[in-house]
Order: C-alpha cells, then sequence, then structure tokens
C-alpha cells in the first residue's frame, strides 16, 4: 500500500500571494524512493489546451520508504487563481516520487484576499 | 459552470484512451505486425486516428521499440521534404515512425518516404485519404463509439445531455471531437 499525503496548516487551502504556505508530507511507499518532490503548480482547466508550470520545487534526496517532513514556501504574486466558464486556472501542491510512479495533489487557492477570482460572462 | 467543474474538459477528454470497437488489442497487434508494422489508421476527422495512434505508441514503446512521432496540422505544416527523409534515413529496424496526419505530405514526398522507410522496424501513420499504406483500422465516428465515451466520464448522465448521441453526431457531421465540444459549451451555459 502506498500513502502520499499533504497536510496544510491552513485546511482552507487559501493564500494571498506573498503568504506563507506551510505544512507537512508525510509517504508510506513499499519501497524507498530515490527521491521525492514537493512541487507547487499551477495548471489550466477548461476547453482548450492545458498549460501547465512548476514554480518551485522541494525535493527530499534518498529519503526512507516511510517518513514525513514539514514545508514552508512563499505563495507566488501570480498568476491568481481564477475561474471562468472558458478556462479556470488553478494551483496545487503536489508530492511525486522522483519516478513519477505515485502522486498526490493538494489543490490550493492563490489570489487576494484567498478567493479564488471569477471571471463573468460578457 | 465553471471551466474547472465541466464535465467536459479538455483534460478529462485526453483521458479517454482509445478502445477498440468490434475486435480487440491483441487481433490489432497482429494484424499491424502481419503487416510489417506499415500500416494507416484512416478516418474522417474527429474519429479517434490520433487517440490510437496514442495508444499503439505506448504498446510500441513497452515492446522496446524507438518511437519518432511527426505531427502535421494546420499549425504544424509538414517539414520539408529533405528534412523528413533525412529523419526516415537515421533510422533503424528498431525505430517505428509514427506520422499523425500524413494526407498533409505531397505525393512527390511520400513517394520518397515510402522507399526511405523501407529498413525501419515500421512506419504508422494517420490519414484521411485511401491508397497511402494498407489499413490497420478505419475509424468512424458512431452514436455508439460518442456514448461510449460519455459514459466512461464521470458525473455525466446520459439523460442529462441537451440530445442523444445520435442526433448530436449529425449535427457534427460525424466529428466526435466537435461533439464532445459541443456538449462542453452546453455545460459551460448552465
Amino acid at each position: 500500500m502506498n500513502e502520499l499525503t499533504i497536510t496544510l496548516d491552513h485546511p482552507d487551502a487559501a493564500f494571498t500571494p506573498g503568504g506563507r504556505i506551510a505544512g507537512k508530507v508525510e509517504w508510506r511507499l513499499a519501497a524507498a524512493p530515490d527521491a521525492m518532490e514537493l512541487r507547487l503548480v499551477w495548471y489550466t482547466e477548461g476547453k482548450g489546451t492545458q498549460d501547465a508550470e512548476i514554480v518551485q520545487t522541494m525535493r527530499y534526496d534518498h529519503p526512507i520508504a516511510a517518513d514525513s517532513h514539514t514545508f514552508e514556501l512563499t505563495a507566488p504574486v501570480g498568476p491568481h487563481s481564477f475561474s471562468g466558464t472558458l478556462i479556470s486556472l488553478l494551483w496545487a501542491l503536489e508530492l511525486v516520487t522522483d519516478s513519477e510512479d505515485h502522486a498526490t495533489r493538494q489543490p490550493i487557492v492563490i489570489a487576494p484576499a484567498g478567493k479564488e477570482i471569477e471571471l463573468h460572462s460578457a | 459552470m465553471k471551466a474547472k467543474d465541466n464535465p467536459f474538459r479538455a483534460e478529462r477528454l485526453h483521458k479517454l484512451t482509445y478502445q477498440p470497437v468490434d475486435e480487440t488489442w491483441p487481433s490489432i497487434m497482429r494484424r499491424l505486425s502481419a503487416l510489417h508494422h506499415r500500416a494507416a489508421i484512416i478516418g474522417p476527422h474527429g474519429t479517434g486516428k490520433s487517440t490510437l495512434l496514442d495508444a499503439l505508441a505506448q504498446r510500441l514503446a513497452a515492446s522496446g521499440m524507438n518511437l519518432h512521432r511527426l505531427f502535421i496540422n494546420d499549425t504544424s505544416p509538414a517539414p520539408p521534404m529533405r528534412v523528413i527523409i533525412g529523419m526516415a534515413r537515421s533510422l533503424g529496424p528498431r525505430d517505428v515512425m509514427l506520422i499523425d496526419g500524413a494526407e498533409r505530405i505531397t505525393r512527390r514526398t511520400w513517394a520518397y518516404l515510402k522507399h526511405a522507410t523501407h529498413r525501419l522496424g515500421g512506419l504508422i501513420i494517420t490519414t484521411h485519404r485511401r491508397g497511402m499504406l494498407p489499413p490497420l483500422v478505419t475509424t468512424r465516428g458512431t452514436p455508439a463509439l460518442l456514448h461510449a465515451l460519455i459514459d466512461r466520464l464521470p458525473d455525466v448522465q446520459a439523460h442529462e445531455l441537451p440530445m442523444s448521441p445520435a442526433m448530436l453526431l449529425d449535427q457534427c457531421r460525424g466529428n466526435v471531437r466537435d461533439a464532445l465540444r459541443q456538449l462542453y459549451d452546453h455545460y459551460a451555459a448552465i
């Protein structure tokens, strides 16, 4: 049984640009991976082609099969989380093994006042 | 409905892998082998040719073949003949060339390419045009295919759709991809 978890200090998972994103990552794997990575990413979802970018990475080299670490990141100033009918821009933390065989994703919001911006059709 | 909640958002549609219709993967792979891995996936726009090519690529890569993919469409025109032929000549028996949109290659370049790829491990193309290579699979946009794809999307109930898959496909002239995009628009307006 392989388990990966990301637990945020702020359970509402909402952050302001420049704010502190802190929490704990844990994994329990059948075998020790070569490395684990915690990634702060944004990606789009919607009707068209998906865009995505890894903005920050924390790497844990040669970890044991079951371990946990606390982490602290700074929320980037942009882009802000937003959503309309054609496209949404979403932020997330991803914990992945370096082989990318195992991964988990924790969606978060990064926007002024920690509230996703809603786009309205004209 | 927000894009991130739309059940027909692109990321979900991309996860709809090819599923053979009226046959099995082993039978497709046997036929491909019998054709010496030189074959065409033939069909109209939006009927799953590229999706099938993706699925074949995964299987060929898993069997140890090296894949070299050329994607040709409106925004990615075919490279000059010398580039395509040069690429083909640099490859060997463990290499398979995959060409998506081969009907856009000029007939002259195609004649040279067919010759230049004879010692390769394979040449598999998608095309609207018959006669380029022996057909491996002929794709068609059918109501049954559209229905099966919709059934594979979580959170979508067939009875909630604005019209039947048959009517939708008729409106989209058999283009399954366009039909799914139309369903995106339907949910976006909710």
